[in-house]
């Protein structure tokens, strides 16, 4: 469904996408994951004809995407700009954009239609006064209301609160379950990994790796997490001795502060560590009084990666 | 609620999309506080007209084709007015990323372009025409005689005529300069604007001692002076036919507007 083969694209001195290869399979929702600047906006603009490759074929049902009107029927693009006319009212601005494809009764129904599935009302205020929120849901109605059997959603999650996210990816699931082909960037891991059925990787304009997100998960496991843990000295002590027994470590560290202790864990093993360290901390009756895993910086597991 | 995944919906005619897209432009322009600004500025020759009580003037044409209020009008508001309306028809939606909403959907780049043209001749005849129209009835206050009004209206149909075709000329030159500048396209419009005023008029004017051939203003003139307002206004460009500098004018407005769709089509919105 979408194919990029070898491309490359550069705005002036800036390399965006390098030799990128990567695709899209009819039916599911691929995950499109990776840092800020790493060229998924990018990819997304090709995908969507808003701009050229300088080297390498994209192709969306087989065909060309730049300027290719008829195309553009099949697919709905949420991108991650603010890109609404602030003047409108939200019924009205997915209606209008919904009229360019569709007759103006069934853009009608359909406006109505995809406002009420992203949980926005017909009636209210100018696009203007929207929260970010509000605006992220607009988007998206703008984006499905006619129905596109290709979804392409720009980090949707943007600006959304954590209800928002959980209906965002129930929606997603459900036009997905519904024969609509999903694809969706982030560049927040567990945004992705539940509802994804396939998962591209990209960083610095290349393809890392692209499969299953079970495997793609496993992958990123390989990359060394560093695990934060506060509790009186002594009690830190008989973690560490234990933890060093079940050989899941690679490295142990006590960081002295003025009136307490840290200690920082460094394993290979993240599925395994967590459930064996929960297990001993359980098992002793350890007074934990905070556990942190401080590998939230997906650079840098990118960076590992390469 | 379901959704429903179809295909084989009737599409909207090219006509249906254009109407509805110019639609859409049109309520951005509405909205837009420059627009008003625009009528307001445009709307200031009236002040040095009113104070400056222009007691030789007999009719609208004598006073904006003498002293320096014609200038005001035809060198200053009128490609202020094409400059801000013809630059931000695609520059505006460049800048508020509104150009991805429209490059979603199944429009072709030429379609936005040609819907944009239309929308801003659209507006900034009306300004103008309204301009003109305010312009006439403050000279008839000034002057105290409302008769101009009513016995010679053909001046100010050959007056809208004058601005019709100045605002469809210079708006369709600027509205290639906001496809294709990213960057300060209201500078650069500014300088080809006011070449006019100090290059192609005066410069070349003085080299040769007549109006100059190298103006597009010159060719508005001799086309207005020749075809809208013939009892009214003289005007001359040595060794060329009014016909000439119609053609001429007609190239500018045709030859921009294919070279901005052909720019479109080449162009990258990152």
């Amino acid at each position: 469904m979408i194919e990029l083969q070898e491309v490359s694209k550069s705005f002036g001195d800036v390399v965006a996408l390098s030799r990128l290869t990567m695709s899209a399979t009819d039916g599911q929702v691929t995950g499109f994951l990776g840092p800020n600047g790493a060229g998924k906006s990018t990819t997304l603009k090709l995908i969507m004809g808003e701009i050229r490759p300088d080297i390498g074929d994209v192709s969306v049902f087989d065909e060309d995407p730049f300027n290719n009107a008829l195309l553009k029927k099949r697919i709905g693009y949420v991108s991650e700009h603010d890109d609404l006319y602030p003047w409108m009212k939200g019924k009205q601005f997915v209606r209008s954009l919904a009229r360019l494809v569709l007759p103006r009764e069934q853009a009608e129904t359909a406006a109505k239609e995809a406002l009420s599935k992203v949980g926005l009302g017909v009636k209210g205020k100018r696009i203007g006064a929207y929260s970010k929120g509000m605006k992220q849901r607009l988007k998206v109605a703008a984006g499905i209301a006619h129905h596109p059997d290709l979804l392409i959603l720009d980090e949707p999650f943007g600006g959304l609160d954590p209800l928002g996210r959980r209906e965002m990816k129930q929606l997603v699931s459900e036009l997905n379950q519904q024969g609509v082909t999903v694809l969706i960037s982030s560049h927040i891991l567990y945004e992705l990994d539940e509802m994804s059925t396939r998962m591209v990787l990209i960083h610095r304009g290349q393809a890392l790796a692209e499969g299953p997100p079970t495997e793609i998960l496993n992958l990123i496991d390989q990359f060394p997490h560093q695990i934060l843990f506060q509790a009186p000295p002594t009690e830190l002590h008989t973690l560490s001795k234990l933890l060093i027994e079940e050989d899941i470590v690679k490295s142990i560290t006590f960081n002295k502060e003025k009136e307490r202790e840290d200690l920082v864990v460094i394993t290979e093993t993240p599925t395994t560590f967590y459930p064996v360290a929960t297990r001993i901390i359980a098992e002793n009756g350890l007074l934990i009084k905070h556990l942190e895993s401080q590998t939230d910086n997906i650079e840098a597991i990118f960076d590992y990666l390469t | 609620m379901s959704i429903t995944v179809t295909q084989d919906v009737q599409s909207p005619s090219l006509l249906e999309k254009g109407f509805f897209l110019g639609q859409m432009f049109l309520e951005k322009v509405l909205y837009d506080k420059k627009t008003y600004i625009l009528i307001f500025v445009s709307l200031l020759p009236l002040i040095p007209y009113t104070s400056l009580q222009t007691a030789n003037a007999r009719d609208y044409v004598e006073l904006v084709t003498i002293g320096p209020e014609s200038n005001i009008f035809n060198f200053l508001i009128l490609p202020l007015i094409c400059l801000i309306l013809g630059i931000s028809a695609i520059a505006d939606e460049k800048e508020n990323k509104t150009i991805s909403q429209l490059l979603a959907r199944p429009i072709k780049r030429e379609e936005i372009v040609f819907v944009k043209w239309i929308t801003t001749l659209l507006i900034g005849v009306t300004i103008a025409c309204l301009d003109v129209l305010i312009i006439y009835i403050g000279l008839s206050i000034i002057i105290q005689d409302f008769s101009i009004l009513f016995e010679h209206p053909d001046v100010l149909f050959g007056s809208w005529l004058f601005v019709g075709l100045w605002v469809t000329v210079y708006s369709t030159i600027f509205l290639l300069l906001g496809i294709v500048i990213d960057k300060n396209a209201l500078g650069w419009g500014l300088a080809i604007a006011y070449f006019e005023a100090f290059f192609g008029q005066f410069i070349f004017g003085i080299a040769s001692g007549a109006n100059s051939p190298y103006s597009i203003a010159n060719h508005i003139y001799f086309v207005t002076a020749e075809f809208f307002l013939i009892d009214y206004l003289r005007f001359n460009i040595p060794d060329l036919e009014p016909i000439n500098s119609l053609i001429i004018c007609f190239a500018l407005i045709f030859g921009f507007l294919l070279l901005s769709m052909f720019a479109i089509r080449r162009k990258d919105f990152p």
